[in-house]
């Protein structure tokens, strides 16, 4: 079961629409309640990650997402939906995230001394350190971001990431049921499409053993 | 650190319902379905597709955005659409069918607060200013509705405001050398360059490969806007990445 959060994110509908290209079913929700025990939930994101969060907020789904994966269901995040997991984000203020991942968001600017194009708009190859994902290896995806998760205090759970400028910046999340993207798979052409349907397929075929409190 | 990163983005005029080229934006001819050439571009490997609508009058609309609605069912990569949009429900409307980022450039000029209006609701990564440049005796001025209309306003002075309300990327276009495949106007790019923080693209003049690195090589520039070249069939995108490539940028093959 695939249930995809309808964020009023502008990129909702490209992100059902690759669903779909993929051969997946899916069901869009809105709120808490529709919340089905061990569904894949996708959270696709783009733009402001206070208005993201606060969408979750306004939905219940803030602790719901938590109960969720507790309970042994999975989270796939998008752009803004893979910061959302973070513990928070300097975007315009310091707003929380749902602290799911012990990392936190800040702008591309603000972690290199060296001067920096933002938004950083590019196809950049994947460099791979999981082996779920070595498949991938090389493959150019499709980034426009400002901001970038960081500061880790597992950097194993960096499965990818490309270089920018001087910096590494984290392309792809994997934490025990969950996985996100910094990338658009569903703008990064075939092969984008392609990752969509391995990290589906991944989270799908997971023993439902409840998260770890990590963060 | 890493080799430099270009894009090449296949710019597409339309004229609902048809793709049109012209010279300087002028004079221009029909080149048939928007459709078929977006998908071969896509086959072929283009890294995004700017569709610029150059009528934008309000009973051509509903044809562009049948023109975006086909192309998102087809085309798994970027897309962008600039043409008439004059109001934040414009930028939402486009961006809902499925493009990623809107290029604003006339209600831009009339009305800068609309720029940050924008980027508030949908965020800076979705929006492109559009500058249609032309050179003066000093510097270069800004025109609106397809090189057609005078501003005032000095192009490097329009960025530099329009760019603290809150743009993603500069669609920097040449109206001296659209169509003229004379090259681009690389001291116009560099100039920008010198003072933004954003990526550019470059746009208008392509007409030989050696072009493409010739634009590629200014620092702030990250992707190269390209109809004529692709459109006549006179390069294909391979052959422009390529040519990139040999010359020491990286790009997605």
């Amino acid at each position: 079961m695939i249930q995809v959060i309808d964020t009023r994110t502008n990129n909702l509908s490209n992100v059902l629409r690759a669903l779909s290209a993929c051969q997946y079913q899916y069901q869009v929700i809105s709120g808490a309640s529709e919340l089905r025990t061990g569904s894949v939930v996708v959270l696709p994101g783009v733009g402001a990650f206070a208005s993201c969060m606060a969408s979750l907020q306004d939905t219940g789904l803030t602790s719901a997402l938590k109960a969720h994966l507790a309970c042994g269901g999975k989270l796939l995040g998008i752009c803004v939906g893979m910061q959302a997991m973070a513990k928070f984000s300097t975007e315009f203020g310091q707003h929380s995230g749902l602290a799911i991942v012990d990392a936190q968001v800040e702008h591309i600017a603000a972690t290199t001394e060296q001067k920096v194009i933002t938004p950083n708009v590019n196809w950049l190859p994947l460099q791979v350190n999981s082996k779920r994902f070595a498949h991938f290896a090389g493959s150019y995806v499709y980034f426009v971001h400002s901001f970038h998760m960081c500061h880790f205090r597992q950097h194993e759970v960096v499965a990818a990431s490309v270089e920018y400028g001087d910096q590494n910046l984290c392309a792809i999340v994997e934490q025990g049921n969950v996985i996100g993207f910094q990338f658009h798979p569903e703008k990064s052409g075939a092969v984008g499409l392609e990752i969509l349907a391995h990290s589906l397929h991944l989270l799908q075929n997971m023993q439902t053993v409840p998260l770890s409190h990590t963060a | 650190m890493s080799e430099k990163q270009i894009r090449v983005i296949s710019r597409l005029d339309i004229k609902a319902p048809n793709l049109i080229k012209g010279i300087r934006l002028e004079g221009l001819r029909v080149m048939g379905d928007p459709q078929q050439f977006a998908c071969d571009y896509y086959q072929q490997g283009v890294d995004e597709i700017l569709y610029m609508d150059v009528v934008a009058s309000l009973y051509e609309r509903s044809s562009l955005h049948d023109v975006i609605r086909h192309a998102v069912e087809k085309v798994f990569i970027p897309i962008t659409v600039g043409g008439g949009i004059r109001s934040l429900q414009n930028a939402t409307e486009i961006l809902s069918l499925g493009a990623d980022k809107i290029a604003i450039n006339t209600a831009a000029v009339k009305q800068p607060q609309l720029i940050a209006q924008i980027a508030r609701q949908v965020g800076s990564q979705a929006v492109v200013l559009s500058v249609e440049c032309k050179r003066e005796q000093q510097g270069w001025q800004v025109y609106t509705d397809n090189g057609r209309e005078k501003t005032g306003l000095d192009v490097l002075e329009w960025i530099a405001q329009a760019q603290k309300l809150g743009i993603g990327e500069v669609l920097l276009t040449s109206v001296d050398r659209e169509g003229t495949r004379k090259g681009f106007d690389i001291e116009l790019l560099q100039a920008v360059s010198d003072c933004v923080s954003l990526p550019i693209i470059a746009s208008g003049g392509f007409g030989e490969l050696q072009h493409a690195s010739a634009a590629a090589a200014v620092p702030n520039v990250t992707a190269l806007a390209i109809a004529d070249g692709l459109h006549y069939r006179r390069f294909t995108v391979a052959q422009i990445k390529q040519q990139l490539h040999s010359d020491g940028f990286a790009v997605r093959m």
